[in-house]
């Protein structure tokens, strides 16, 4: 009997806890991100709410379709990633676009070895590594003016952009696509590396993540609250975006 | 072992299946139940459009035969193995049964079980890193390293060292290289190194690769002040500055990539590749020990950071 009531109380009282203390669930996914280390990422994301009082559950993911995956098991969350990456059916509103160096974009290259002839029409029918773009192919088709389509090349999906870098220098694949931070970032560490490769096109612009609710009404003051918070991080010393995800500041959609 | 193997492909081989094109489903097979082959399985499942079946062998090798009769008569297009098992069975299965590709991944040794012999309908992920891609993320870590040792046994690493030395000269690195023939001989042979290197990298050579070498090691390393990497996330945790792994979820989707490519070829060109996705590990409490700066940049491409 006493059995039975300490474990109704300890269920109720977690069912409360959980209410009282994980008010916002936040899903992270951005491949292009220039941190791998996404247990820093959370730690310093986590501290960062909590030092503001902020009851947030952060969550970042590796794949989009673990990523996808969470959002269909609990759709009851704030979504930061890149819009095309966000759900469509039954989403949300995008709330908050994130912008550096006063864009709210980024830009890609194509890389293919520096001793090969490769031009971007001759990739088809070759070997690519890249991060995801997701499953729209449109997507990658018009970052390139549909010069190279993702259905004429064999791609290897990555999650980081050195280990498509390394592929190429290594002959592991004919080319590949990274962004051009990453692009700088070997070449401060070690311009060799660089060398072995060479940029033969530039993207269109992508978006860099955004920020969209898909909480349900009920919870309306606390993503309003979120989103004054995210706006202002600007102002802030110790602000993990702009520290690990190179994102200057968050902007309201007009 | 081997006679009972060899009395299990007795068995299979005169299983007769229809000689059609193989246009059937796409087969994951796991050796068994081990948590290692989910992050591959469901990353290379999420990336197929056609219909997926999963069989386990769950580590009963007497019962194979079975649940491979049974998937040869579903006509696989492609079978992809995880585990020495798996591989090892798919291999058997598809005796003259050559339109059904297998690709195998997380088969450590996969040289040992002669899975690309006689057939060519077989390619396989490497359980290791290349060795460029080892030394170029070393490359990363600092612009000073010049040469680095590397104790190696000719029976196992013949052919790492041949990839390593390529590597080497694309980054302008010189190799410190010293064979050995018996696990013993490593102190010596560090000894003999140790002093002119500005790097180590730790081979996973069976003749040196014992936990009383590694031991030592780690603590050679640290007394020593040399920046030593190896292969594991496990030495790293020990004490071993770096490790780079292969990130286990990313050979499925490496697996699901090579299965678009060869599915209609009637033989693959490569038959064994290296994967390219890493999984790196720094310990930051050695590179304080050894009195290495690392870069922020550096430690932000890293997946872990062990230590404080």
């Amino acid at each position: 009997m006493a059995k039975r009531f300490i474990i109704t109380f300890v269920t109720v009282l977690l069912f409360y806890s959980n209410i009282a203390f994980a008010n916002l669930n936040v899903y992270f996914f951005y491949p292009d991100s220039p941190i791998s280390n996404l247990s820093q990422l959370k730690k310093e994301v986590d501290t960062l709410f909590l030092n503001a009082n902020f009851k947030i559950n952060f969550q970042p993911f590796i794949r989009l379709s673990d990523f996808k995956e969470q959002i269909k098991k609990q759709n009851n969350a704030i979504l930061l990633s890149p819009e095309w990456a966000m759900p469509t059916k039954g989403a949300g509103k995008i709330l908050l676009n994130g912008f550096a160096h006063g864009k709210p974009t980024y830009d890609k290259v194509l890389i293919i070895k520096s001793t090969s002839n490769l031009t971007i029409e001759q990739l088809k029918g070759k070997t690519h590594a890249m991060t995801s773009m997701g499953d729209d192919v449109n997507l990658f088709n018009a970052a390139f003016n549909n010069k190279l389509t993702l259905n004429e090349i064999n791609v290897i999906e990555v999650n980081k952009d050195v280990d498509a870098m390394f592929a190429v220098a290594l002959t592991q694949v004919d080319s590949a696509l990274v962004t051009e931070l990453s692009l700088e970032r070997v070449k401060n560490l070690n311009p060799r590396i660089i060398e072995l490769i060479k940029v033969i096109a530039k993207s269109r612009p992508l978006s860099l993540p955004s920020i969209m609710s898909s909480m349900e009404n009920g919870a309306k003051k606390e993503v309003k609250d979120f989103v004054e918070f995210m706006k202002n991080l600007k102002n802030r010393k110790q602000n993990p975006f702009l520290k690990l995800l190179k994102i200057d500041e968050w902007r309201e959609v007009k | 072992m081997k006679i009972v193997l060899l009395l299990l492909l007795l068995i299979l081989i005169p299983v007769s299946y229809p000689a059609v094109a193989a246009e059937g489903p796409v087969v994951i097979l796991l050796s068994d139940d081990s948590s290692a082959y989910h992050g591959p399985a469901n990353a290379f499942k999420s990336k197929q459009k056609v219909n997926t079946l999963e069989y386990n062998l769950k580590g009963d090798v007497e019962n194979a035969p079975a649940v491979l009769r049974e998937i040869m008569l579903t006509k696989p297009s492609l079978i992809f193995a995880l585990g020495a098992k798996a591989a090892f069975f798919s291999k058997i299965a598809t005796v003259g049964r050559l339109e059904t590709k297998v690709i195998f991944a997380m088969v450590i040794n996969w040289q040992r079980y002669n899975l690309l012999d006689g057939q060519k309908n077989i390619i396989g992920i490497s359980t290791d890193i290349a060795p460029g891609t080892q030394l170029f993320n070393l490359g990363l870590l600092s612009n000073n390293i010049k040469k680095i040792g590397v104790i190696y046994s000719d029976e196992y690493s013949h052919e790492v060292i041949i990839k390593a030395k390529q590597a080497a000269s694309l980054l302008g690195l010189e190799l410190v290289l010293l064979p050995i023939k018996q696990a013993n001989g490593f102190n010596q042979a560090w000894r003999k190194i140790s002093s002119s290197i500005d790097a180590y990298w730790v081979l996973r050579d069976p003749v040196l690769y014992t936990m009383e070498n590694m031991h030592w090691l780690i603590e050679r390393c640290l007394k020593e002040k040399v920046l030593c990497i190896g292969q594991s996330d496990n030495i790293t945790k020990l004490g071993i500055l770096l490790s780079i792994n292969p990130d286990a979820a990313n050979i499925g989707v490496q697996a699901a990539s090579i299965a678009k490519q060869i599915i209609n070829e009637p033989t693959p060109s490569t038959v064994i590749r290296d994967p390219i996705g890493t999984n790196i590990s720094i310990n930051i409490n050695t590179a304080k020990k050894i009195g290495l700066t690392l870069n922020p940049n550096v430690l932000s491409m890293v997946n872990e950071v062990i230590g404080d």
